[in-house]
């Protein structure tokens, strides 16, 4: 039984490709996740977006694969396959029968050297991605979050939206696409996770195959930016015809790699319930719990439809955000009064025992959950490659049991105080 | 490997005393266990000024039972991280959870307290009254919600229980009392039109006995539980036939503040038992789902470049359908978008589709059978259709020579029977007919 702790095996190619195995023989299944370090925090101005671009672009035909068997070798295997671009990574998987490992390796290695970026295809592409961002600006909830990040954000690039400004999208050019390729697309900037029904000697000899003459690059230097202390609270407004009010806050917040992140995490969970480390919160959702404080003051008194909380592992310090979906006819300010209460509170006196241990259960039945399946397996390992050590994965539960009540209280005075936060409000107009 | 699959799987199924159908698989790579516990409960036992009750009626399951507060469900959950979710989709209504094994049976009691004993609560009726109201009152600034509203308004006659929204309407929310939650627990909740599944790190007699003790003291109520022995599937509801619109017909729902446009091309598609369902399977795989949509994909996506997202379903259930075509795309590309998509019905009733579409589509479907089986919601859910529609426990087995067997002769035919294209409703909500273009149309 591996009851969701595979023994992974760690391997490094002489190009600098990190190897990533975790043999899981219940299911006659392999995922196979290829991470590269690059995602918008390393764009520019006039290239915001590339990075997802860039990923778009990379399904679009290699030289030996083609643009239509890049999609169809894996889903007539039975397979599924997609990719995503967020801040700090972009990934490619392939989920499918274990037998069909080598097309997944010959798909990732193509990918890591041989797309096309034709002019044509490139053009082409240009109004799916505004497609794309268009389809998400028609939701309130994604413009109010743009704009409460880019206001918290004034140094840092995590301050603008992964799918880039429009502006840029409709202006940049194919070769600053394909620089951007070249640039980090790089065997020593990616790590290769495979996880399920496979022998991991067979599986490395098969990697060393498809990998092994890559050659190597100069890793591009990473973001040095830092964001200056915020010295007071930062408020931004967004006023637009629509139905509803919404209220997101956003704080600025510790990365993974902090030593008080896995404080803020149990914090987390103390306020709003415990949502575990999965970019994708597991498909669970990331809504308050019933007992939560955040629920009591908000939810309960029937001034929000709706509250949640978001604390994200990132690599460099990004954002604690809480949302609300505030019910019609009630103040702004009774709103923001009762969570701001809520968030005092724990500043003030330290959480009890029992409310303590209630948020670790919480975050570690999550991470059990998390637990469920190669493709999840897969992604945590890799998700956490590209922002810390994929190591400390494995003690995280260890950690979340190591926070005490007092540093609960002591990490929500200091970071979650007013002086660092932004505010966000999006205020519905009369619909024409 | 699709056998491999079958073979893995070899859930017990058994029925109490009381009529409840119990389904059980265990799965001993996971330390957490899925539950879910489902009956013939959903929106299609409403009426259209009744729309929502269904879904308040599940949601409220677990705001209060005789024995124990929306606090103390709450404490248990939170204490043991666990999650607990009552809803309701057309046909069946559904407690689930999903807890660490450790807690399989604490978690089992509180599934069967809230199926069997809700007490509703008149304040926290109320409470979810107003959440309910605001998630409608959000939709209506939703493009994706509006044209599928528009959509299953204009497809199905008013009184087709596929007609109206699952949430219900501001008005139709007001009107319901809690006597009529009560009501409908009453009629609908009963052992013997239930069908409980239970995947994950439990063992058979671990999971038997835990049965018996919680749910084993269900009685059935008083209203229809379905006919004697016939589970969940008897007690399913008669979902009536739709017929084709006349003719092909546009509605139009404008909402000048978005940027975008939803599109949906729709008419009423098969029920799921009906036997063109595996051919008509593996023809949507290649109109619109194969390869990230299909022909369609391939056409609007890939070829013109005109949206991002473009796909087909089939919706095939206890009644029939709605077949759809959903599409996202700039108001100024709607018309190119909304031809290619009636371009493509047309002529996959039209012409063959090629030997090479035929086998790819029929090995994504019966290759993809172990994939569908990762996790325990997976199998839970496969689970559970098996026994709704009665597939018999060896249909896992037999999954790769139904959908292996359809040929392409099986596939025009199916097409020319069951897609409309002059036949259908074309649905837009967005920013659509453009401001300058929009001439009388708008509002």
């Amino acid at each position: 039984m591996n009851n969701g702790r595979p023994q992974v095996i760690e391997h490094t190619l002489d190009n600098g490709l990190r190897v990533l195995l975790a043999p899981l023989h219940a299911a006659p299944l392999v995922s196979v996740w290829c991470w590269y370090h690059v995602g918008s925090k390393d764009e520019g101005p006039g290239t915001t977006g590339a990075s997802h671009w860039v990923e778009h672009m990379n399904f679009k035909g290699t030289e030996g694969i083609s643009r239509e068997d890049l999609k169809v070798w894996i889903e007539r295997a039975g397979g599924m396959w997609n990719g995503y671009t967020w801040i700090d990574q972009t990934t490619y998987f392939e989920t499918l029968a274990a037998d069909g490992l080598d097309l997944a390796l010959q798909i990732e290695s193509e990918r890591m050297t041989g797309c096309l970026y034709d002019p044509e295809e490139f053009e082409s592409e240009r109004t799916v991605i505004i497609s794309e961002l268009q389809g998400n600006e028609n939701n309130p909830g994604y413009v109010l979050g743009g704009e409460v990040a880019a206001a918290a954000f004034r140094a840092h690039p995590y301050g603008w939206p992964t799918l880039g400004w429009l502006s840029d999208l409709e202006t940049m050019e194919r070769d600053d696409l394909y620089r951007h390729y070249r640039n980090y697309y790089l065997p020593n900037n990616a790590t290769l996770v495979v996880a399920g029904d496979i022998d991991s000697t067979e599986a490395l000899r098969r990697i060393e195959h498809y990998f092994g003459a890559i050659e190597s690059g100069e890793r591009p230097r990473g973001v040095r930016t830092r964001e200056p202390e915020q010295e007071g609270e930062r408020r931004v407004v967004v006023e637009r015809p629509g139905t509803t009010r919404y209220l997101d806050v956003a704080f600025h917040a510790p990365a993974f790699g902090d030593e008080d992140f896995m404080q803020l995490l149990v914090a987390d969970a103390v306020l709003s319930g415990g949502k575990g480390i999965n970019l994708w919160a597991g498909g669970f959702g990331r809504n308050a719990r019933t007992t939560s404080p955040l629920y009591q003051a908000l939810v309960e008194p029937e001034l929000v439809a709706g509250v949640s909380s978001a604390l994200l592992p990132t690599e460099q310090p990004y954002l604690y955000g809480i949302s609300a979906t505030v019910r019609d006819g009630v103040a702004e300010s009774a709103v923001e009064e009762a969570l701001f209460t809520a968030i005092d509170a724990l500043a003030q006196a330290k959480p009890s025992e029992h409310a303590l241990r209630k948020a670790k259960n919480q975050l570690l039945a999550q991470l059990a959950f998390d637990d469920e399946g190669v493709t999840r397996i897969a992604h945590q390992l890799g998700y956490f490659s590209t922002i810390a050590d994929w190591k400390r994965l494995a003690a995280v539960p260890d950690e979340i049991e190591a926070v005490t009540a007092e540093q609960v209280r002591e990490v929500v005075g200091r970071r979650l105080s007013a002086r660092r936060r932004t505010i966000g409000w999006f205020r519905p107009q009369a619909l024409p | 490997m699709s056998a491999a699959a079958g073979e893995r799987l070899r859930p017990e199924r058994f029925v109490l005393a009381n009529g409840l159908t119990v389904l059980h698989q265990e799965n001993a790579v996971s330390s957490a266990v899925t539950i879910n516990l489902q009956l013939a409960a959903g929106a299609a036992f409403e009426t259209a000024a009744t729309a929502g009750l269904a879904g308040f009626c599940a949601a409220m399951l677990k705001r209060g039972t005789g024995q124990r507060s929306k606090t103390q469900i709450g404490e248990h959950l939170d204490f043991t991280g666990s999650l607990l979710a009552g809803g309701a989709t057309r046909h069946t209504a559904s407690v689930g959870a999903k807890a660490r094994a450790a807690d399989f049976e604490s978690m089992l009691e509180l599934v069967g307290e809230c199926a069997m004993m809700p007490s509703f609560p008149v304040e926290e009726v109320e409470k979810l009254r107003g959440d309910i109201l605001t998630a409608i009152q959000e939709d209506l600034d939703d493009t994706g919600q509006m044209v599928i509203d528009r959509l299953r308004a204009a497809v199905y006659a008013a009184e087709h229980p596929y007609a109206w929204r699952l949430l219900g309407t501001e008005e139709s929310i007001q009107r319901i009392s809690r006597d009529q939650l009560a009501a409908f627990h009453r009629a609908h909740f009963g052992p013997g039109g239930a069908v409980l599944v239970i995947v994950g790190a439990v063992g058979e007699e671990r999971a038997r006995e835990a049965v018996e003790t919680s749910l084993g003291g269900w009685l059935a109520a008083t209203g229809s539980q379905g006919p004697d022995g016939g589970g969940l599937a008897a007690a399913l509801p008669n979902i009536p036939d739709a017929p084709a619109p006349a003719a092909r017909q546009t509605v139009v729902h404008t909402m000048s503040n978005k940027v975008q446009a939803d599109v949906a091309i729709g008419h009423p598609g098969l029920r799921r038992l009906d036997d063109d369902y595996y051919a008509a399977t593996v023809m949507n795989m290649i109109l619109g789902s194969f390869a990230m949509g299909g022909r369609l994909g391939r056409v609007i996506r890939e070829e013109k470049g005109m949206a991002y997202y473009v796909h087909s379903s089939l919706g095939a259930g206890v009644g029939p359908g709605p077949f759809m075509i959903r599409a996202g795309v700039h108001p100024s590309n709607v018309d190119t978008a909304v031809e290619c998509a009636l371009d493509e019905m047309e002529r996959i009733r039209r012409e063959p589709v090629t030997d090479e579409e035929l086998s790819d589509a029929k090995s994504a479907i019966v290759r993809s059978l172990p994939r569908q089986l990762e996790n325990n919601e997976g199998i839970a859910g496969a689970l559970h259709s098996i026994e709704q529609y009665r597939l018999g426990l060896d249909y896992l087995d037999r999954f790769p020579d139904l959908f292996g067997g359809v040929t392409t002769e099986q596939v025009m035919e199916v097409a020319q029977r069951r897609l409309h294209p002059d036949h259908c409703v074309v649905a837009v909500a967005g920013p659509y007919p453009e401001a300058d273009a929009a001439g009388e149309e708008g509002a």
